[in-house]
């Protein structure tokens, strides 16, 4: 049985999409792990996708009508040209990004724009992926699940999905103020679903610069809210570097990222273990 | 008086009559007194010391990596094309640029050392190994080279899958 994690905050540009991708790849290459990881890409914007395939590869899986989360979602909805709706394959779904010589690999759930058309007709929507998940997880150590940062029928799948929740956070005010809303969506989810034994794995300061006094303080308003709720924050945390948005360019985790300093991936690879201690893995 | 090198003729000659039997070698003479046999054997062999001669392997083992492509070339026309690109993208360094990131791949591929402290020297063993694949794992293989397999025009790739190719021009490759 694989450990499900959902990266979430309900703000935008926190680092979700990059730290799924580097966590996928931390877990399956390194050799102390050598995990199985499957990425679920559940947000419309696809960056997850475009990270891990990149726009030839995502094109020609388009193409060849290879099934994203959208199909998960719509698996059930009838059409006028299809009476009956077309069972997905499980087996199917998930899409080979590399596979290591020593037998692990990263698979990836791909998403596309078409996913936000789902959310006008979210109704009876959301145990979908939880469902299909349960078919394939023998497949898998590590699934992580990239979130959308607004509240909608995508976030309760995330949860329904998912063992744990990873909350990155940048250490400033806008993103900061994602937190609050989070505990709010979560509170509900847990109301709705009781008996729901989804656990808040840690936030982590991401995108870090340290010493400034505008970070300083919002470390601080997120360390008391954290400590409000019972929450957990990582030692580790992962500090800016442009190697970051260049290793999304050219497809690599931070440390393959070409002349990506040593400081930065060991960073990560600490912030990795912990995480890994976290969650159980 | 025979010298020290007629010697050692004499002594390879014995172990060739050895190895072929006296009646090969008696033909062989009778054919060798036949002036136009001989010629044919010295223009062969100047033929051969000029080739090796113009074509020396200054770049050792690069030559034998495009034997071997060749010889797959007329087996398997697709197999021939992914190594030749990516052995071409190698040598221009448009694909693992730095010896740390070629030994990172090679070690995906199962390859735990390249044993070569310099890139260059790094290409040939990564090559054999890759030619040791099956076309379609050799494929899925080279989609995981960091950049390489993302000649991607980035950003209009993107926005032709985003927006629709007729409202993007994307760059004839």
């Amino acid at each position: 049985m694989a450990t499900k994690v959902a990266l979430i905050n309900m703000k935008g540009g926190v680092g979700k999409s990059t730290l799924t991708v580097q966590l996928a790849w931390q877990f399956a290459a390194y050799t102390n792990w050598l995990k199985r990881v499957l990425v679920i890409d559940l947000d419309p914007q696809f960056n997850a996708s475009q990270y891990l395939l990149g726009v030839n590869r995502y094109e020609s899986l388009l193409d060849s009508e290879h099934p994203t989360v959208w199909d998960i979602f719509e698996e059930f909805s009838r059409t006028p040209s299809s009476a009956t709706p077309t069972a997905l394959d499980p087996n199917s779904v998930a899409h080979r990004v590399v596979r290591f010589q020593r037998g692990n690999y990263i698979d990836l759930i791909p998403s596309r724009l078409e996913l936000a058309y789902t959310l006008r007709n979210p109704a009876q929507k959301e145990a979908l992926l939880q469902r299909l998940v349960a078919r394939i997880e023998n497949d898998y150590d590590l699934i992580l699940v990239d979130c959308s940062p607004t509240e909608s029928m995508l976030t309760t799948a995330a949860y329904l999905t998912s063992n744990y929740i990873l909350v990155p956070v940048r250490p400033e005010f806008l993103s900061s103020i994602g937190l609050p809303l989070l505990v709010r969506s979560m509170d509900d989810f847990h109301q709705q679903h009781q008996g729901n034994h989804l656990q808040l794995a840690g936030i982590v300061f991401n995108a870090t610069s340290a010493y400034t006094p505008e970070e300083t303080l919002s470390k601080q308003s997120v360390r008391q809210l954290a400590s409000q709720q019972g929450w957990y924050i990582f030692d580790s945390e992962i500090a800016y570097s442009r190697s970051y948005p260049k290793g999304a360019r050219e497809g690599s985790p931070i440390f393959r990222t070409s002349y990506a300093r040593q400081k930065q991936a060991s960073q990560f690879h600490t912030f990795a273990a912990e995480f890994a201690q976290r969650v159980g893995l | 008086m025979i010298t020290g090198r007629e010697f050692d003729l004499l002594g390879d000659i014995a172990g060739l009559l050895k190895k072929y039997g006296p009646e090969t070698f008696e033909v062989l003479a009778e054919s060798m007194a036949d002036p136009g046999t001989t010629q044919t054997l010295v223009d062969l062999l100047q033929s051969t010391a000029q080739i090796s001669r113009t074509s020396p392997i200054s770049k050792k083992g690069t030559r034998s990596i495009r034997d071997e492509l060749a010889s797959i070339e007329m087996i398997d026309s697709q197999k021939y094309r992914l190594l030749s690109d990516f052995y071409q993208a190698l040598q221009e360094k448009s694909a693992l640029p730095t010896l740390k990131e070629l030994r990172n791949f090679a070690s995906d591929c199962g390859i735990s050392d390249v044993g070569a402290n310099a890139r260059q020297k790094a290409i040939n063993p990564l090559m054999r190994s890759l030619i040791k694949l099956p076309t379609n794992e050799l494929a899925e293989t080279l989609r995981a080279v960091p950049a390489y397999s993302r000649n991607d025009q980035s950003l209009q790739g993107w926005s032709a899958i985003i927006l629709g190719k007729d409202r993007v021009q994307l760059n004839e490759e």
